[in-house]
């Protein structure tokens, strides 16, 4: 294999998803040239910056009470009537069954248009946003 | 407690307690998600609080049908590229020239390209690829990004990354060979491509 192969086959030799006979050649070509053997230390090296930060994960025993506060003061500044609550989330219900029919169809549509279109790397994006969108996901605001 | 259990208590049972349990079980997941679309942790917990404000508030919403930490991992991914934006947005106004210039660019990318030589200031250079890494992810394009965030930094398989984007398996692979594409590209490009 020449280096433009091989620099081709670096990433996914480092997934483990080459076969073997690539995987001895690659390795084969790394021993001798030190251009290659440089890149491949260069994804080594990327990859443990990832590990590092991934490593640096702490749970935080104060989460959960701050989220709970948070929703909390939402609720008890604009609606101070559990009552008031209950009935919002009945009729929000209803009308979350209809916007559901409509975003599946949407998202089919989309995700049809994500995987044909290679460039395009917009539509999952938007697709996201309508799936999730802020004013029908906060609606005690 | 079941994923199943835990909604149906949160809703019907109006259990504060079962709540406390989702986030328990699933800050990690969230948190996670959240730091690896952005550039510092402190960031990263205050959005997951407003990830796990929104999936109670939306819980009524879900379906069993998905599996729960699909739609978190949705919601985390959702909000995380929306932060990206604003922040983007923000940092636009803030000085446009320093961080589109390619001077400023062709500078960092020029660091991490001799992130392999090593240098003895060990801790401030870690903490400087990192920047680096950072970024360039963050150039990729929205779609390329979010499958090799939730590959490469939150151990999805394939086709849990396919669940949770809503494409296909083979999308999801021509979307991971392409990010990697381009990181080589933006990260050793010119000098290994002669
Ligand atoms: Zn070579």
């Amino acid at each position: 294999m020449d280096c433009r192969t091989i620099n081709d086959k670096i990433s996914q030799y480092l997934d483990k998803e080459l076969d073997e006979t690539q995987t001895r050649q690659l390795e084969e070509h790394i021993t001798t040239c030190a251009h290659c053997k440089k890149t491949v230390d260069a994804w080594v090296k990327l990859y443990g910056v990832l590990e590092v930060e991934k490593s640096e994960y702490a749970a935080n025993p104060f989460l959960t009470q701050r989220i709970l506060h948070r929703i909390n003061a939402k609720r008890n500044a604009e609606y101070p009537s559990t009552l008031t609550i209950r009935r919002i989330v009945v009729s929000s219900l209803a009308a979350a069954g209809i916007f559901i029919g409509v975003i599946i169809g949407t998202l089919f549509n989309n995700s049809l248009l994500t995987s044909s279109n290679d460039e395009n790397d917009q539509p999952w994006a938007m697709v996201s946003e309508e799936y999730f969108p802020t004013e029908i996901f906060t609606p005690f605001e | 407690m079941t994923d199943q259990q835990l909604v149906h208590e949160i809703l019907y049972g109006n259990s504060q307690k079962a709540f406390e349990l989702l986030v328990e079980k699933y800050q990690r997941l969230v948190v996670m998600t959240c730091r690896g679309f952005l550039s510092n942790y402190a960031d990263a917990e205050d959005l997951a609080q407003e990830v796990f404000i929104e999936v109670f508030q939306s819980l009524h919403r879900f379906r069993n049908e998905s599996k729960l930490s699909t739609w978190l991992y949705r919601i985390a991914v959702n909000k995380s590229l929306n932060f990206v934006r604003r922040q983007k947005r923000r940092r636009i106004f803030e000085s446009l020239d320093r961080l589109f210039s390619d001077k400023a660019n062709g500078h960092n990318l020029h660091d991490l390209q001799n992130m392999s030589n090593g240098t003895p200031d060990g801790q401030i250079q870690i903490a400087e690829d990192r920047k680096v890494l950072k970024q360039v992810i963050n150039s990729l394009p929205d779609n390329q990004r979010i499958a090799f965030i939730l590959n490469k930094y939150m151990d999805l398989t394939y086709k849990e990354v396919a669940e949770v984007m809503n494409i296909s398996l083979p999308a999801v692979e021509s979307l991971l060979f392409r990010a990697r594409t381009n990181l080589q590209k933006k990260i050793l490009g010119k000098r290994n491509m002669e």
